[in-house]
Order: C-alpha cells, then structure tokens, then sequence
C-alpha cells in the first residue's frame, strides 16, 4: 500500500511539474492543473508517511524497515524517531518536508500573483519556481521507488525467510540514538536542507524568467528561514554529541557534519550578498550563484553521507546504499548542477548590473561583499578539506580547519565590525572614529585584562578582541532598537549571537583543561582545583542494563555528584559510555569514563605456561596439562560474539594425592572471563585459566594462587575517566541560540514589510521607506530622514529617479519625490 | 584594472597559497609500519591487532599498549595514549593513527572497524522471530 502511494505520488508530481513548466512558458491556463496534480502528490507523500508511522506504532515487523530500526520496547518519541533512523526513512522524511514546505510555498506563490494583478503575467513567479521545486521533489520520490521503507522481511532476504514470516519483535534502535535528541536534531536539520531547495527555485526561475529584480523580495525569506533552521538543526547536533557521546567536544569537523555545515555557510554568504543586491542592484549573479550553490552542496552533502563513499573516514558513516541509488545520486545532483549553471553562463550578460559605479573601498557595500567573499572561502576551505577523501587515500587531520579557518574568522568578526559602523559614515574620518572609539575601547580593555590573565597566544587575542569589537558594535545597535521595534534588530541580535558562539569556541576549546584520573574505590584524588572520589557503581534507574559510576566532586566545601554511565549493548556488542557534565555557569566540568579497572585476582609472576601433555613443579605441586574441554564450546558462538566457555583438563598432584579439574574462560562477545577454580580435596590453591592457545602447539596460561602465602593488598576496583574543564562553553549554546533568535527577528520583519507594502500598495508611504530598503537600515530611516543613506542608495530606485536624487539624500524636502519613488517601486 | 581588483586578486593568491601548504602538512595519509618509520608526518596504519599478544591499560602512565600486524605483515607495538577504544575486541581491523618513535608506533587515536552490525542480516530476522 505504501509502495503504490509512493508510485502514484511521483506520478502526479511529474506531470505537475511538467504542466508547471508549460505554465511558465504561455499556457496560463494550465497552472490550475498544475497545482491540482501538486496537491494530489502532497497527498500521496503525506499518506505514505502516514502509513509508514502506522506500520511502526503497530509493529509490523514484517516490514523490513520497521524490523531493522524499531522494536517492541522503544518508548513513543524513540518509536516515532525510527521513521528516519535509516536510509529509507530519511530519504522519506526529506520528501515528506519537501510537500509539507510546498503547500506553504505555494500559497505564498499564489498571493504574490494576486497582489501583482495589473503587471504583466512574466512577472508571475509561480510557475517556474513550482517547476523547480516538483522536478526536485519528483528526484527524491523516484529514489524512494528505488529504495522502498515498504519492502516485506521476505523480500529483502529471500534466502533466509519465507514469504509470509512475521518477526517477533525489531532489531531495535542503535542505543547511541536512543536519546531525547534523535527526536529533534535529524528532523530540524532535514527541515533546513529540505528548505534550502526554495531560494534554490526562486534563483533557477529568475534565470528562466531572465527577470532580475523580484526574485530577491521573494527568495529573502525563505533563505532566512533556512539559515535560521538550518543552524539551529547543526548546533543541536553538536549539543548531542557533547552531552552523550563523551568525547569532550561538539564539532569533530568529521565529514558528515562538514557537509552539513557547508551549505549553512552558503545561505548565509548568500543573505548578504542579497542584501547588498537590494541596496545597490548589483551583486545580482553573485546572489544567484550562492543560492544555487547552496542546494546543490545538500545534494553533494547527501551523497557524500550516503554513497558510503567516506567509510573509512566518518564515524557517521551510513551503510552503503547499493549500486542503483549511489549512480542515481550522482546523476541527481549533475542534472542539476548542470542544469543551474548553464542558465547561470547563459543569463551572465543579462542579469549585469545596469550602474557600474566604482565601489568604493571604505564603504558599507564593500564591506558586505569582502564578508561574503570571506564566507565563500570557509565553505569552499571546508569542501575541499572534506572532499579530500574521495580523491585520495587518506584523511585530512582536523588540525587544518581550525588553522585555516581561525584567520578567516577574524576578518569576519573585523568586517563586521567595520561594516555596521560605515553606515553611520556622514562625512569621513571624524564620525566614524567616535562610533567606533566606544566598541574597540572596551574590547581594547577586556583583552588586556585577558592577557594579563593567562591569554597569550597573539592570534587569540587578536581573534577574541575582534570578537568583542564586533560584539560591542552590534549590542549598540541592537539595544537602541530592541526598545523601539525589535524585529528590526534581527541582523544585530544575529551578529551578536555569532560573536558570542566565537567567544564560546576559543573559550571552551583553546583554553580547555583535561587530566586523565585513575580512581580508586573510596580514595579520593585532587584534579584541577576539585577533589574527586570514585564511589562505586549503582545500576540505572529504569535501565538496569546501565550503570551510573558515581564520582562525588568537591569544592571549597561544597560538592556535588557526577554520574557517568557505562554499560555493554547488545546490539552493539560492546561496551558505550556515557559522559555526566556539571554546568557550572563559566564553565563545565566533564567527566568521560574511560574504562573500569578491577582488581587482579593473581599477578603475573603466578602464571605458568603448559603444553599438552607437560606436566610442571609449581609452588610445592605438579600440574599437568592433559587436554582442552570442549563440551561447553562452540565455535560458532565465538564468532558471533555469543557466550560460550572452553576449559583445560588439568591432573593436579598434591601432597593429598592426584586430582583432576576443569579450569574455564567464558568468551563473551569478544570479551573473556577467567573462573577461578579450587581442588575438591583443599582450598589452598585457586586456578585461573588465563590464556588459551589452539594454534601450531596447543597450549595453555594457567595462574597459580597458593592461598595460605598472604597477598600483597591489591588495588580495590578503580574508575579510570578523563575530567574536563571547558570555560565559557556555555557562550556556544547561548550564541547559537541568540543567532537563531536574530534570524527569526529578521524573518518577522520581512513578512510583516511583505504586509504593509502590499495591503497599502494604493496609498502613499510617508514613513515607510522600509520595502524599498534593506531591513537592515529601517531603524535609520524611520521618521528620520537625516542623510544616513550612503551614496549607493541610489541603485534601489529604477533608473528613471537617479537624476532626480542625484546624492541619494532624502531629507525633509524630498518628500514629494519619495512618494513617487515608492509608487513606482510597488509596481516593480 | 581597477586597485580594488588587483587587491583582491593578490589576496586569493596569498590565500590558495597559504593554504596549500596548510594542506599537505594536514594530509594523513594511508601507510604501512616501514614507511611510517621514514615519515615524520602523522599517519595512519591500517591493519589488525594481534590477540595473542598483551592489550593491556596502564592507568599510571594513562596507555593502552597492544600490537598490530599491518597489510604488509608488519608487526608493531602501538602505544595509545588514552584509554582502550570502545569495541576493540570485537574489532575485525583497526586504523591507528601517529607516528613512528623509537620502533613502537605512538597513536593518538585508534579507530576501530567492526563488522558492520548497523544493517540486520537475514538470519538475524529469523533469530528476533525466536
């Protein structure tokens, strides 16, 4: 049933795009069809994953997909979360967003139409976008039929099950998934992938259209929306991988989350580049080419997780797909590229800017572009870093990100600095000293005082009194408009956020302290300003398979208790630990448990080496060797991981006479436990098989306790961790979160500017410069018109209107010329 | 051509430059125990680790000491610093990654390859069915 959903889905989908596109090309008449046939495919989509999710809350394991990703005893969010945990699932979550965000483009695409009614239908933005974004979504639903979540247990495994067998219960969910954050971190990130498509469309039918001035209004929200999700989704993972995973950090700069980070990067350089367009009218290619870019880099960053072609290199790394979805992914991602750029190379001349002005230098708008051309180098830093792998053996160390890109992130945070405080640029030299005295004399002021604190690496110090600089020069702005109108705050409040997660960064990992702590049961040892003492193992409240290694932590006389967790997963076969962090405000202290120690029950001076049939004088007995016990072994157990037990023959000769026993190893997943054994005729002497050989001469380790000879005391149980401080980390999270909220403002802001213009389309702005502008000036131009324009404004306004604002300075008087310029403008 | 051009232009350049040199020096190449011994670069070592030699922890100088036969049939000691890696016995290969001192191999990271249990197989269906 999902199959057919899924069939007939790309069925509609196809013929929606096709009559979409004939739609764009004259046949107006043919939209309402097309968008009928979209909204059927919506349906199709929506009911598959509908179906899927039944499939998976009734636990019908004879759908292969449900029996290899859930089971029976998965708790309602963990159950939903398995509908993307592979392949299949997440390839139709993709596609399930895809129509859900349709349905919102469409409606958006529609109203635009209505509110443009008198211009001429090329203006309609509708049709090709529509085209774009179903061509895309045909892409991904034929990549469903390819690789079916609705394949039956039989099926996929036609050797091993007959038709019609029904498993008891799943494989279940990989314990390192089986957290809160599986429920939230893929579904935000594939929100912001599956977003980026819509920028991507409204670019590719800008070009169609050879329409070159609309498109911008249009995209811009949608490329804030991706680039607030988007960053949201990427962070959330890194939060994930420092809470649970134990490693210590949250960003491994491992492929799979370089990829992730690329497109990110993109949209962002894209949002400024877009911005620039839409105060000066040129840049327009340049905006074009990253919005492309920036989607084209999800497809690559997809196959790049997918095709398994990474293996080796990530630890994210997916099965591989098979032939058929691997060639697909790669003929997808061509078409497209392909695609995007020959209409880029065929609407170059078109799309240049009507006002070639020389930008000068010192200017805001060059400030824009040198940032944005500084975030194309990050990203393509990052590309080439990731995509290394594939052209060659080998690995890039993490070390080259951080180098390369530690640079670039100081020019970043200088530009941005720079670039907000040149709006203000009246007249030259003197205005701009006195804003920027204030920001650079308190960063001037904090990094001394980091200095005289320890900092001493020059590039940081740079980096983080650059960091403060811009953080300073934004926090400005963005108070005195958060007490006016918030949302037009948004770019600072973002700015903000990004210097603080900068902040964040060096705090946390530069200036990071670790120690590795052997902790013995009760004894308490002293580590980075705390005292900590390991006190044994409780078993997991509700998980008893889990332990809890308690280490209580102390400070000045207060303390308070870590709980890192280790236990061994079957599914796994093998042991996964969890790490405990305190947060302590400045900084968190991160304990990662490493591995538990127990005592020894004999040292290696008692043990003896035997081959068959040898018999040796040990410790006042002879022990001999006879031959290994196999009734309790079995060899496809050990290959499997499963327990199973080998023994040793041993003839025993005391001074009570000849004894035979049997000294054991349990082999269990790859793990082996000696069991002590005795002497039925005394207790004197304890055997423990230590090692067993089967190849060339068969041979055995036995060790030798004599009981009655009193032991040297033995070490008691001890928890070996790494401790961690990492200092400000908390800036990461608070940063990330700021940006986000800076996005949303900005996001808030362009909509409610897409109202206004449009309900009062018929009636005269006085105050209302604000469509006309980029959001990032409304808060300079709102009732005061006071020459904070620079001299580029003029490219906004249709060419007609330059003469007559020849310096771009509306003042007072020009009132009466604004009015038309606004007039015009809601026609464009 | 315009200054700001011939800026920008001599920028990239400093940039590609830097850059390509930042990049070889990061290249961790795939290798081989004897040609690891003639590089001073880090690198990394695929192969597997001997079960019938030690693998132990010592939590007093904080290493995991085992050995490793790579593809040429070199045996090595591999001295890890940090703890036994998580799976280790159940590793079908493992990648060691550093450098070569003192004829034993110092990694600072052992990446472990296990057989690939994130895909069920056949007969796991029918042992889940049990």
């Amino acid at each position: 049933m999902g199959a057919i959903l899924i069939q007939v889905s790309f069925a509609a989908i196809l013929i929606s795009s096709i009559l979409y596109f004939l739609a764009g090309k004259g046949k107006t008449n043919l939209i309402r069809y097309a968008r009928i046939f979209f909204y059927f495919s919506v349906t199709a989509t929506i009911s598959s994953a509908a179906f899927l999710l039944y499939l998976i809350f009734t636990h019908q394991f004879q759908y292969t997909y449900v029996w290899d990703y859930s089971s029976r005893d998965l708790p309602v969010n963990l159950l939903l979360s398995t509908f993307y945990a592979g392949q299949e699932g997440s390839f139709h979550l993709w596609a399930f967003l895809m129509s859900g965000l349709g349905i919102f483009l469409s409606a958006f695409l529609i109203k635009k139409e209505k509110e443009i009614k008198n211009s001429p239908a090329s203006n309609n933005y509708e049709p090709f976008v529509m085209f774009v974004f179903t061509l895309i979504q045909a892409f991904l639903i034929f990549i469903l039929i390819l690789k079916s979540p609705f394949k039956m247990v039989w099926e996929s495994f036609p050797a091993d099950v007959n038709i019609g067998y029904i498993p008891e219960d799943g494989r279940g969910l990989n314990p390192l998934l089986q957290n809160f954050w599986m429920t939230i971190h893929p579904p935000i990130l594939f929100l912001g992938f599956t977003s980026l498509a819509i920028p991507f469309s409204f670019a590719l039918a800008a070009l169609m259209k050879n329409e070159n001035s609309r498109w911008l209004k249009l995209a811009m929200p949608w490329a804030l929306f991706s680039g607030m999700i988007l960053g949201l989704g990427i962070m959330l993972g890194g939060y994930w991988a420092y809470g649970v995973l134990g490693w210590g950090g949250y960003w491994a700069w491992d492929p799979v989350e370089n990829s992730s980070l690329i497109p990110w990067i993109l949209i962002v350089a894209g949002i400024h580049s877009m911005v620039s367009e839409e105060k000066t009218g040129r840049f327009k290619r340049a905006s074009l080419l990253l919005c492309i870019l920036a989607f084209l880099l999800v497809l690559y960053s997809t196959f790049l997780t997918r095709s398994g072609i990474l293996g080796d290199a990530s630890v994210h790394s997916f099965v591989d797909p098979g032939q058929e979805v691997y060639l697909f992914l790669v003929v997808f991602l061509s078409i497209f590229a392909i695609g995007s750029l020959a209409l880029l190379i065929l609407r170059f001349k078109s799309f240049k800017p009507k006002d070639e002005h020389e930008m000068k230098i010192s200017s805001r708008e060059s400030a824009l572009i040198t940032g944005t051309i500084i975030l194309c180098a990050v990203a393509f830093i990052i590309a080439v870093g990731t995509s290394w792998p594939i052209l060659s053996k080998g690995t890039i160390d993490a070390g080259f990100y951080n180098r390369m890109n530690l640079p670039l992130a100081i020019l970043i945070a200088v530009i941005n600095g720079m670039s907000i405080l040149l709006v203000w640029k009246k007249s030259t030299g003197k205005e701009f000293l006195n804003s920027i005295l204030l920001p650079l004399g308190i960063s001037v002021i904090i990094t001394i005082g980091l200095v005289i604190t320890g900092v001493r690496d020059i590039v940081y110090v740079v980096f983080i009194a650059a960091s403060f600089f811009a953080l300073f020069v934004n926090l400005k702005i963005a108070l005195r408009l958060i007490s006016k109108n918030v949302i037009k705050a948004g770019p600072y409040i973002a700015h903000l956020g990004i210097m603080i997660l900068f902040l964040g960064i060096i705090g946390s990992s530069k200036y990071s302290e670790e120690v590795n702590l052997s902790l013995p049961l009760n004894e308490s040892k002293e580590a980075l300003g705390y005292k900590f003492t390991y006190k044994g193992s409780t078993p997991v409240k509700g998980d008893e398979e889990k332990y809890n290694f308690n280490v209580v932590v102390e400070k000045d006389g207060s303390g308070f208790l870590l709980q890192p967790v280790m236990f061994y997963s079957e599914y796994s076969k093998g042991i996964l630990k969890n790490p405990d962090i305190a947060n302590l405000i400045y900084k968190d202290l991160y304990l990662s448990p490493m591995a538990l120690e127990t005592p020894d029950m004999y040292s290696a001076k008692d043990i003896i080496k035997l081959k068959k049939d040898e018999e040796t004088d040990v410790q006042g007995i002879k022990v001999k060797f006879i031959d290994f016990d196999r009734s309790k072994f079995s060899q496809d157990a050990m290959r499997d991981g499963e327990e199973t037990i080998i023994g040793a023959f041993l003839e025993v000769t005391t001074k009570d006479g000849k004894e035979q026993i049997v000294a054991e190893q349990k082999m269990s997943g790859g793990e082996t436990n000696t069991i002590p054994v005795t002497l039925k005729s005394s207790n004197d002497f304890t055997f423990y098989l230590t090692n067993v050989s089967v190849q060339g001469e068969s041979g055995i380790d036995i060790a030798i306790v004599d009981e009655t000879i009193p032991k040297i005391p033995q070490s008691p149980e001890t928890l070996v961790l790494s401790a961690g401080i990492k200092p400000f980390i908390n800036l990461v999270w608070t940063g990330t979160m700021v940006m986000v909220l800076g996005f949303f403002f900005s996001l808030k802001n362009r909509f409610k500017e897409m109202k206004r213009k449009n309900i009062s389309s018929a009636k005269i702005h006085l105050n209302n410069h604000n469509g006309n502008h980029n959001g990032n000036h409304n808060g300079n131009h709102n009732g005061n018109h006071n020459g904070n324009h620079n001299g580029n404004h003029n490219g906004n306004h249709n060419d007609k209107h330059n003469s007559s604002n020849g310096n771009g300075n509306h003042n007072g008087n020009d009132r009466s010329k604004d009015k038309k310029n606004v007039f015009t403008d809601q026609l464009n | 051509m315009k200054k700001s051009t011939i800026i920008g232009i001599l920028l990239i350049v400093i940039f590609l430059v830097i850059g390509f040199f930042s990049f070889s020096d990061s290249k961790i190449e795939y290798s081989n125990f004897s040609k690891a011994g003639n590089d001073h670069r880090t690198c990394q070592v695929k192969g597997n680790w001997v079960k019938d030699k030690e693998a132990k922890f010592d939590s007093e100088t904080n290493q995991f000491v085992f050995y490793m036969i790579d593809e040429n049939k070199t045996e090595m000691k591999v001295i890890l610093t940090g703890a036994r890696p998580n799976n280790f016995e159940m590793a079908e290969s493992v990648v060691a990654k550093g450098k070569i001192k003192d004829g034993s191999f110092y990694a600072k990271e052992v990446l472990t390859k296990c057989p690939s249990k994130y895909e069920g197989k056949g007969e796991d269906v029918i042992k889940s069915g049990m």
